[in-house]
């Protein structure tokens, strides 16, 4: 396959899709006259939501040639762009091809949504192709929606991606599109077919302290810990910090033990601290017996991390064709200056074009592909090559 | 402040708590390491030191003795006769609850740095430490913690209506016997002649 990544700072959706074909056009390297696949990042916050977008997408990339999703911090190769649109394009060269599964309006018919998305899943998990989740906010419950969608997943799991982002007003805006239209409470599931793919998850926080029960939870909230509640250890985790920032608790997620092994499984942050403390909220879903102990996340073990995954990822594949990055907007916060670095590193060492963005919320399996799980503060490094 | 100033804050508080945590924890663990001691020291039914902690604290004392060459330590063992006809009469929960009281009146009688412990069944022992009256035959059963054994065993007894008594065999460290084999060896011997003599009975020598 050819993909090239490109961006635009125009701020008006159409001017800015016809700046990145025209780039695309003009790349003498890319040696084709168009393209079979787009997927789009860009800022809510520049190109305002209205009832054209789908329209505008279709008629510059072509009806179902496309996903598109919102982006605060996308990867465009080496760099890393705010406020603009950032365009991956796609074009097979041997056996590839693709599909593009909707799904809207989670809320109604739940179970039904979760078996359809299952089976599609479970029939392309038996061949060489990776599912790429583009999902919407969804009010804060895609992750619960992971989880339940874990169950019946069947191994190896080939699922990956992550949460569109955008806030605007401290409210969160984060949509997906595709040609079906667009997605507030639901997802998009691209799948490559004909491909092979490596990849990592990178954390790098250092766990501190004794392990902690979570006795009351309901979805992303925690209310008790060891049977007290939880405004005793907020009291003194926020003394003489600005808790109307929330971004600083970013630097220290809790990390989930998991059950059995009693290893990190997965990583939550903070999302929101009441006033009365009454509860913490947190970027994922969190249930009631889980264990976790509290992390801090130091920039160059977290860089380092990400660094070996990505190192870990090409050696596996030999050849990376495309690298996709979903990294948690936490985790870039923590990273600091060296979010920028990171991108560079990984398109360095995949030698290939770079594309992704910091999401709210990453999705990938296991190291092992038995069980998907839905991550904070983590990033999910993914090299890929057509077969 | 500044962000790299929030966040050393951050983990000073982190540590601050986790700290407190850890002072819990290890009072926990402490309450717990107490705990299993006690289990592992412990007789279940009568709550008195069991075999093994038993013969731990005995050691203990017969290795002060032999250092300071100062103290004596008679090793008693201690037996209720016609216990069995409780057993027999009442059953095994009423044995118990015997053994119990047993129990209750041997700790009560005895001092403070006294040893006291369940051998097996209905045996026990006492390591009563400087006492006169067991040197000499004559006045040994005239020992005040073995008379009020006796009377609040007699009385135990006049409840079920078994004339229960105590019989005990005496060996005395380090004047007859140096280490503890030998001493348990002499005692539970001169329980038996006591029991053969017709119960009741404290045999010294």
């Amino acid at each position: 396959m050819i993909a090239r990544v490109y961006y635009s700072r125009v701020p008006v959706l159409k001017f800015a899709l016809e700046d990145v074909i025209r780039q695309l056009k003009y790349d003498i390297f890319y040696k084709s006259e168009d393209f079979d696949l787009a997927i789009i990042a860009f800022s809510p916050e520049i190109y305002p939501i209205n009832e054209s977008i789908v329209e505008t997408f279709n008629e510059y990339l072509g009806e179902n040639k496309w996903v598109a999703f919102h982006s605060v911090t996308s990867f465009v190769n080496d760099k890393t762009v705010e406020e603009g649109l950032v365009a991956l394009f796609l074009k097979f060269q041997k056996n590839g091809n693709f599909s593009i599964l909707t799904v809207r309006d989670l809320d109604k018919n739940y179970e039904k949504r979760l078996k359809e998305t299952a089976e599609y899943i479970n029939f392309y998990s038996k061949i060489k192709a990776i599912n790429l989740m583009f999902a919407s906010y969804s009010g804060g419950k895609i992750g619960i929606f992971i989880e339940d969608l874990n169950t019946l997943l069947k191994e190896p799991v080939n699922i990956l991606g992550g949460v569109a982002s955008g806030l605007i007003n401290n409210g969160v805006v984060a949509n997906v599109y595709t040609s079906e239209g667009e997605i507030r409470n639901g997802f998009a599931i691209l799948t490559l077919k004909n491909v092979d793919f490596c990849f990592g998850l990178a954390q790098g926080l250092r766990t501190v302290g004794p392990i902690y029960k979570i006795t009351k939870a309901v979805n992303n909230r925690i209310y008790e810990v060891n049977g007290e509640p939880v405004k005793n250890i907020m009291e003194k985790l926020i003394e003489g910090l600005p808790i109307e920032d929330i971004r600083i608790f970013w630097y220290s997620p809790i990390v989930i033990l998991d059950e059995k092994e009693g290893i990190v499984s997965i990583v939550r942050v903070i999302k929101d601290i009441p006033d009365d403390l009454g509860y913490v909220e947190f970027w994922g879903p969190i249930k009631a017996d889980w264990s976790f102990r509290f992390s801090f996340g130091l920039k160059e073990e977290m860089f380092y991390a990400g660094t070996k995954e990505a190192l870990r990822v090409q050696k596996s594949l030999q050849k990376v064709e495309l690298g996709f990055n979903f990294s948690c907007m936490g985790r870039q916060y923590a990273l600091e200056d060296l979010h920028i670095e990171e991108a560079r590193h990984y398109a360095s060492i995949f030698n290939a074009p770079l594309f992704g963005f910091f999401t709210l919320g990453e999705i990938a399996p296991d190291k092992y592909r038995k069980h998907l799980k839905f991550y904070n503060q983590t990033s999910v490094v993914v090299g890929v090559k057509e077969l | 402040m500044t962000r790299q100033e929030w966040k050393i804050r951050l983990l000073l508080n982190i540590l601050k708590e986790i700290s407190e945590r850890y002072d819990e924890i290890l009072e926990e663990n402490k309450k717990l390491l107490e705990q299993l001691h006690r289990e592992a020291t412990t007789d279940q039914l009568t709550g008195l030191l069991n075999r093994k902690a038993l013969l731990e604290e005995l050691k203990k004392e017969i290795a002060k003795i032999k250092r300071h060459n100062k103290e004596t330590l008679c090793l008693c063992f201690v037996d209720m006769d016609f216990f069995k006809k409780i057993n027999d009469t009442y059953g095994h929960a009423e044995g118990d609850k015997v053994l119990k009281e047993f129990a209750k009146i041997l700790k009560s009688n005895v001092r403070v740095y006294d040893i006291v412990g369940r051998w097996g069944g209905d045996e026990f022992i006492l390591g009563i430490i400087n006492c006169e009256y067991f040197n000499d035959p004559k006045v040994c059963k005239k020992c005040p913690i073995f008379e009020r054994i006796s009377k609040n065993v007699k009385a135990l007894g006049n409840k079920y209506n078994i004339p229960l008594n105590v019989s005990c065999g005496v060996a005395k460290i380090p004047s007859e016997v140096k280490d503890l084999e030998k001493a348990l060896q002499l005692a539970d011997k001169r329980l038996y002649t006591a029991k053969k003599l017709g119960k009741g009975r404290v045999i010294v020598d």
